[in-house]
């Protein structure tokens, strides 16, 4: 089985790309695996090194690669490598002269947070196979077959807020994860194509679907091939107030035979 | 209306009065330990506190507020010391990074596991308890609408400023209600200027937040502050009810012997981190 991918990531306008604090993995664009899986996060704006743990969630869904993910011991793993990172971070900054001030040391303690949305697929039939998708928080997937057959999590516009549903890197915030996270299974064919979208991008997608228009044929006009192209049209929806100004990442996957 | 993005481009302004008269001296909500001075100065500071730390970040703190505070008792004026002092409003990022001092103390946490383990916290003091002649709050309602008219005619697309009066409600110079409806009057192209009051009473009666009704709270100063306290907007009120607050399309921005907290959070400049209700 081929996986294809492309994506793309803006921060929310005015933003340095540092501040992006969306992330979506893998980078490659082609993978070649019977079973593979792809995530995208986006991390809260309220919270420490929210860019670093939406980075760690999305790296580590996609290495775990399992269609029977638990979310504990995932969570847990994450939370490991976060803290190493932490650590180093800290002994970094202890070394450069530069200790951490009193707001960053309130907030380290309280812990980053992010959403997540992951994608396993496993090549089961000569026409296809099947997927599961684990995802906390607001980030998006669709799943077209020259048109759309699946939405998840199943959300209508007002489903999207500014307090989703998210991941710590603290475990003391973590105590309902499990309550947290939706799970939902379903059959792709090769050939089709799946996105995975952080929230504002999705709402947009989910406000223009409802309006039976089909927004990804705009969105195909541009990913992969011009990205400048694609970040003007996404300007443009945010002049218009179409689109909320936040950090937008939009990824394109698609399956194939080999 | 109240939907101005809240952003470094298109920054919103914070305006605390603090009430440092004498009568601020007399115990609060009816304990025998701590005076109203000392919930004022604890309010401020962790009221700052929570407004620094929802704008900072690795790489320092952004400026999407400049807050000003004006302190009422033997004078009226702007109320920062140090490097701040004199300054009307002064960008968070200022703010965070010149506290007078910084105090460690120790905070209950949940341990993860359903239990509770206290954790080292600093906190930052920029006012310390002062308790020092009348209440003219009038004449700092007065001042605080001369500084919003400046920053509103900087900033006039900016979602509206939020004025937080916190005192016991016994002004000395007149009735100040008039003063209180011209500052409700202001207005940036998104709304009205929103004016809320947490009201620090020596009385034991519960607590009360965001009521739709004067007639339970338990004095004139209460009904006073009540009466110069914006209705709250609709963003604002969803994002309370979906913090559990009972809420009524009359709900006002008033607190009597609790926490204003939750007001600034409420305020939308990204993701919230509700884990940590």
């Amino acid at each position: 089985m081929k996986l294809v991918s492309s994506f793309f990531s803006t921060p929310k306008k005015g933003g340095h790309p540092r501040e992006n604090e969306d992330h979506f993995f893998p980078h490659e664009a082609e993978v070649r695996r019977s079973r593979v899986s792809v995530a995208i996060a986006d991390g809260a704006s309220e919270g420490y090194m929210s860019r670093l743990w939406s980075k760690i969630l999305t790296i580590s869904y996609v290495n775990f690669d399992r269609m029977d993910l638990d979310v504990r011991r995932f969570t847990d793993f994450c939370v490991d490598i976060y803290d190493y990172q932490m650590e180093r971070y800290v002994q970094g900054r202890m070394e450069r002269g530069s200790p951490l001030r009193w707001f960053e040391e309130n907030l380290m303690n309280k812990g980053s947070f992010s959403t997540l949305l992951g994608v396993t697929y496993v090549h089961s039939s000569p026409e296809g196979g099947h997927w599961v998708a684990y995802s906390v928080g607001d980030c998006c997937l669709f799943q077209l077959r020259g048109e759309l057959i699946d939405v998840f999590p199943v959300m209508d516009s007002s489903g999207f807020g500014n307090s989703p549903d998210l991941i710590s890197s603290n475990p003391a915030y973590n105590v309902e994860l499990e309550s947290r996270v939706k799970v939902k299974t379903g059959r792709f064919r090769f050939g089709d194509t799946f996105y995975l979208m952080t929230d504002a991008i999705a709402h947009w997608f989910v406000t223009e679907i409802a309006v039976g228009e089909e927004p990804w044929r705009d969105v195909d006009m541009f990913l992969g091939s011009d990205n400048p192209g694609l970040l003007g049209y996404i300007d443009r929806l945010r002049v218009e107030n179409r689109l909320k100004n936040d950090d937008v990442t939009i990824a394109r996957v698609s399956l194939l035979e080999e | 209306m109240y939907t101005a993005e809240i952003s470094r481009g298109n920054p919103t302004c914070f305006l605390f009065l603090i009430d440092q008269s004498g009568s601020m001296e007399d115990p609060f909500g009816g304990d025998t330990t701590g005076s109203k001075s000392e919930a004022v100065a604890d309010a401020i500071n962790r009221l700052l506190q929570n407004l620094v730390l929802r704008c900072a970040k690795a790489e320092g703190i952004r400026d999407y507020f400049y807050v000003g505070v004006i302190g009422y008792g033997v004078k009226v004026g702007p109320a920062f010391g140090g490097d701040l002092s004199g300054e009307d409003l002064v960008p968070i990022s200022t703010i965070g990074d010149q506290p007078l001092m910084i105090e460690e103390r120790t905070q209950k946490v949940p341990d993860g596991a359903g239990g509770i383990v206290e954790q080292e916290v600093k906190f930052p003091v920029w006012f310390e308890p002062v308790a020092k002649g009348p209440t003219p709050m009038k004449q700092a309602l007065k001042k605080a609408e001369n500084v919003l008219l400046g920053w509103l005619d900087g900033h006039p697309d900016c979602f509206p400023p939020v004025v937080i009066n916190i005192s016991d409600g016994e002004p000395t110079d007149g009735d100040p209600s008039q003063v209180a409806d011209s500052i409700m009057r202001l207005e940036s192209s998104d709304g009205n200027v929103l004016l809320f009051n947490l009201h620090l009473s020596s009385s034991r009666d519960p607590p009360v937040e965001f009521s739709d009704s004067k007639d339970d709270l338990p004095d004139e100063f209460a009904r006073l502050l009540f009466d110069m306290s914006s209705v709250l907007p609709e963003k604002i009120r969803l994002e309370a009810e979906s913090e559990g607050f009972e809420v009524t399309d009359e709900s006002r921005g008033f607190i009597f012997n609790s926490d204003m907290v939750k007001v600034i959070q409420f305020l939308d400049i990204g993701t919230r981190a509700t884990n940590l209700r």
